[in-house]
Order: structure tokens, then C-alpha cells, then sequence
């Protein structure tokens, strides 16, 4: 192979790995990924709303001292708020109630696309802040929470069913920022598919079938009395295997036209399954939003149809859709 | 690819770059071990210091925490932690209780008398008791219980075995005010 062959096919690379980055993208996946993830964290708050003052203040659950000890260090916490404040006569259980009431209302903009720059980067400041006060209660719904928050603060994930795009404010034509954005959020997926396969798969609980069995049986995840399934180990068996094969075969099965849909069904049922029979509903229909909205929705540009003389120039949010 | 496309070439890199932190987060790779507290942070605020092992490599069990609470007429009665009506809050809880075990295991290289888990242990149960004494002002004392119960296996269970709640640690807590008072 002489040097000009060589020099070509890294070319070609190149290219291939420019496009299949750069290549403009329609923002439709991202709008729905940020639909999806402020819906989901919304649920979240409405349903703890109750208990704020036991995961997020000083004498909560766990306590001062034993918080700060047990959290990561160095990141930020309404304790700061607090201490900022404190000379202002301001509360502890104010600063809490204020965090949160932003909280929602940065969710409530970022899940219609209103101000959605501004909206991703308030509700990923404070979803972080809240996230570190309750480190110890945070848990896998968070974490995915809190990863894929902070793509949408540098995505275009208002380019699409927004009111900033219905408004006119900005352009939901297809753009490279999309693809970019949409490659790092599809990788991010892959490798978190991957490495939590590979680490299933070291466990034998997951080819004996025991690990559903175990699950299903603990009273923390039990809805259902599920202890027929002794009886039928082959039935826990399939379920183990079948996990291990959405998961590890993500990152290859999720990429092909031919094989994309069934991917997006298998892994949308799977945490569907997590869902209903586990309990743990939130974490379920988080990893469906991401799923869902990333690999099931097309990313292609729409051919034009029309030409419009305002920003606004998707077909959804066009005057001739609305009548 | 058109001039618009060429300005955004620099991002490739920086997402890769990104996308191995993320790589080696999910690998269980400490990033401030790897590259300084910077990177870190970087990890912790970006969340590609992440790990991903949920119900990974297997289930080991369930803790729970039961709080039983004495009154200055001796009278006891077992309560409960929060009144949470939801699930999500009480999977929440349950989390707290799980760092009971979680960082008895990560503090024992540290700890070879092992004062620091006890410590831990004192100090969460004290915690957890404060809030129960917060909740219930007439208790004098407040006993903490840890209990596990690890699911026995298909096969144990189809000859008849049962999981069992066994407990892991005990304290009380006594209120000095209201001891005073009596």
C-alpha cells in the first residue's frame, strides 16, 4: 500500500467521521428528549413534594455534619444559598421552598420551550444543587437526570416543538449543533449500555436466573407476589438472558436501519417491565425517554416543502398544520 | 461539507475527548485519581464520572431501619420514619438506609479497627433518631434497628425455605431533656 492509498483512506475517515458527526440534523429527537426528560423530573417533584424537608434541610433525614460527610465535596448545595442569605433573615426551609418552586418553574419552561437556553441551564443548575443537598438519596432516575441535563444546555433541544420555534424566536430548520448534539447523547447511551451489560454479565445471578428472582422478591421492589416464578426458573432464566442481550447488543443492533426499531421496542419493554414490576417507575420511563427519543425518533432533514419568510419553518408548528 | 459545518470541526475532538470520560466513568475509573481534582469536578459536573451498574453484578439484599419509640410512661411503640405517601419518596428513604451498608465496605481499607464504620453507624442512627424524636415529642428514647434480609435462592424456596429479617445493629438514643423532666 503505497503512501497515496494511505493518505486517502485517511481522507475518507475523515470525512466519514465529519458526517457522521456534522452532517445537519433535523432537532426533532432533541425536542422530544427534553419533553420527555421535563415531564419525567416534573412527576419527580410532584411526587416527593411532600418530603422536601427531609431529604433537603440541615436537621432532615440525614443530618449536618453526616450530609456534607456522605455527599461529594465541593459541589454546590442550598446550604450555600443559606449561608448567603442567613444575614438577610432569610430561612433555611425560604431558601429549600424557593430552590424548589424554581426548580419546577424551569422545568415547566424547558418542558414547553419557552427561553429554553436560559430554562436548561437554571433546571440543571438546581436538579445538581437539589441532587448534592439529598445526595443520599439520589439514585439512577438522578444521575441520568443530571447527565442528560447538561446536554441540553449546549443542544439546540428548543429547535423543535417549542414555543421559542412557534413564536418565531428561533429556527427548527435542520443544523450541525443537532448532529453533534445527537451523536454525544447516542454515544453516551451506547457506552452506558455496554459497560452496564458487561458488568451484568460478571455476575452469574444474571444467567441463573436468580437475579429476578432475588429482585422481584425483596420487599423494597415487590408489587406483585411473583413467587409462582419458583416454580419456573427457566422463565427467570430467559429473563436474565434477555437483558443481557438488549444490553450488551445496544451498541451494535441500535445503529442499523434494519435493526433499530426492534432495539428501540426491546429496550423501551425492558425498562417498561422495570417499571411496572419493580416499582421503580420514574427510572423506567426516564431510560424510555432516552431510548425513545433519540434512536426512535428520524433525525433526517424533511425535504422543504415550503418556504416560509419567518424563523419558524417546521411543518408541526407551520400556519398551514394549524389549520 | 460547507463552510457552516467546517467551524463546528473543533467540537469532534472535544466530544470524543468527553465520550472517553464518560467511557472510563462507566468503567469505574476514579477521574480525579486519573487526572486531578479538576477532572473530577469536571466528571461530578458533567456526570461522564458516572457508573452505571444498576442491579450489577447481582442482588445481595435489603436493609431496612425500625424505630421504636418510648415515652416518659414507658409505653413503646414502633414508628415509622417519614410519613411519605409515595413510593418514590419511600425508594428515596430506603437509599438512606442503604449507605448503612455501602460505606462500611468502602472504609475498610482506611479502617482496620474499624472505629470509622462504627462511627458511621452511630452517627446515621443518630441521625435517623433525631428525626423520629423531631416527629414524636413525647419520646423519651428512640431504639434503631438495621435489619437485612437477603432473598434465599428458587431452589431453597421450593423446598419451603423463607427469607428472614436478621438484625445488623442496634442503638438507643435517649433524650436528655425529657429524661431530665421525669
Amino acid at each position: 500500500m503505497n503512501s497515496l492509498t494511505l493518505s486517502k483512506i485517511k481522507l475518507n475517515s475523515i470525512k466519514q467521521i465529519e458526517t457522521f458527526f456534522l452532517s445537519p440534523a433535523s432537532p426533532r429527537p432533541l425536542g422530544i428528549l427534553r419533553i420527555g426528560l421535563s415531564l419525567v423530573l416534573l412527576a419527580q417533584a410532584f411526587l416527593i413534594r411532600g418530603s422536601i424537608f427531609d431529604f433537603f434541610s440541615h436537621d432532615g433525614l440525614v443530618q449536618g455534619e453526616l450530609a456534607d460527610y456522605l455527599s461529594t465535596p465541593g459541589t454546590p448545595k442550598i446550604s450555600w444559598l443559606v449561608h448567603a442569605v442567613a444575614g438577610l433573615g432569610i430561612s433555611e426551609s425560604f431558601c429549600i421552598q424557593a430552590t424548589c418552586l424554581v426548580y419546577v418553574l424551569s422545568l415547566g419552561l424547558l418542558a414547553v420551550g419557552l427561553f429554553t437556553r436560559t430554562a436548561s441551564i437554571l433546571t440543571w443548575t438546581l436538579h445538581w444543587t437539589l441532587m448534592n443537598t439529598g445526595y443520599t438519596t439520589a439514585y439512577g432516575v438522578d444521575l441520568y437526570a443530571h447527565v442528560f441535563l447538561f446536554y441540553l444546555m449546549w443542544i439546540p433541544a428548543g429547535a423543535a416543538f417549542s414555543l421559542d420555534v412557534l413564536w418565531g424566536r428561533r429556527s427548527s430548520e435542520a443544523s450541525t449543533p443537532a448532529r453533534l448534539g445527537l451523536r454525544v447523547i447516542q454515544l453516551h447511551l451506547c457506552i452506558t449500555y455496554l459497560c452496564s451489560g458487561i458488568e451484568k454479565a460478571s455476575g452469574i445471578q444474571w444467567w441463573n436466573g436468580e437475579l429476578l428472582w432475588r429482585a422481584l422478591m425483596l420487599p423494597v421492589y415487590r408489587q406483585w407476589d411473583m413467587s409462582w416464578l419458583a416454580q419456573w426458573p427457566l422463565l427467570s432464566k430467559l429473563g436474565g438472558w434477555s437483558t443481557l442481550l438488549f444490553e450488551l447488543g445496544y451498541c451494535v443492533f441500535i445503529w442499523p436501519k434494519a435493526t433499530r426499531k426492534l432495539w428501540v421496542a426491546a429496550i423501551v419493554s425492558l425498562h417498561l417491565g422495570i417499571a411496572i414490576f419493580l416499582g421503580l417507575g420514574l427510572f423506567g420511563l426516564i431510560m424510555c425517554v432516552l431510548t425513545f427519543s433519540v434512536f426512535g425518533i428520524a433525525a433526517e432533514p424533511r425535504p422543504k416543502i415550503y418556504r416560509s419568510t419567518a424563523l419558524n419553518s417546521d411543518p408541526l408548528f407551520s400556519p398551514e398544520c394549524a389549520t | 461539507m460547507n463552510e457552516t459545518n467546517r467551524k463546528y470541526r473543533i467540537w469532534i475532538p472535544i466530544a470524543i475527548c468527553h465520550l472517553l470520560l464518560v467511557l472510563l466513568g462507566a468503567s469505574y475509573i476514579d477521574l480525579s485519581t486519573l487526572g486531578g481534582k479538576y477532572l473530577g469536578y469536571y466528571g461530578a459536573l458533567s456526570g461522564a464520572g458516572n457508573s452505571y451498574g444498576f442491579f450489577a453484578p447481582g442482588v445481595s439484599g435489603q436493609l431496612r431501619a425500625r424505630f421504636e419509640v418510648v415515652d416518659r410512661n414507658g409505653i413503646q411503640k414502633e414508628v415509622s420514619l417519614t410519613s411519605s405517601a409515595s413510593h418514590e419518596a419511600e425508594l428515596r428513604v430506603g437509599n438512606i438506609i442503604d449507605q448503612f451498608a455501602g460505606d462500611v465496605e468502602e472504609d475498610e481499607d482506611d479502617d482496620e479497627d474499624g472505629s470509622a464504620q462504627e462511627d458511621l453507624h452511630r452517627s446515621l442512627a443518630a441521625s435517623l433518631a433525631g428525626t423520629v424524636f423531631g416527629h414524636h415529642p413525647e419520646a423519651n428514647q428512640v431504639v434503631v434497628q438495621f435489619e437485612e434480609m437477603v432473598p434465599v435462592s428458587m431452589k431453597a424456596y421450593r423446598e419451603g425455605t423463607r427469607s428472614q429479617w436478621t438484625s445488623l445493629y442496634e442503638a438507643k438514643f435517649i433524650h436528655h431533656l425529657q429524661e431530665a423532666r421525669r
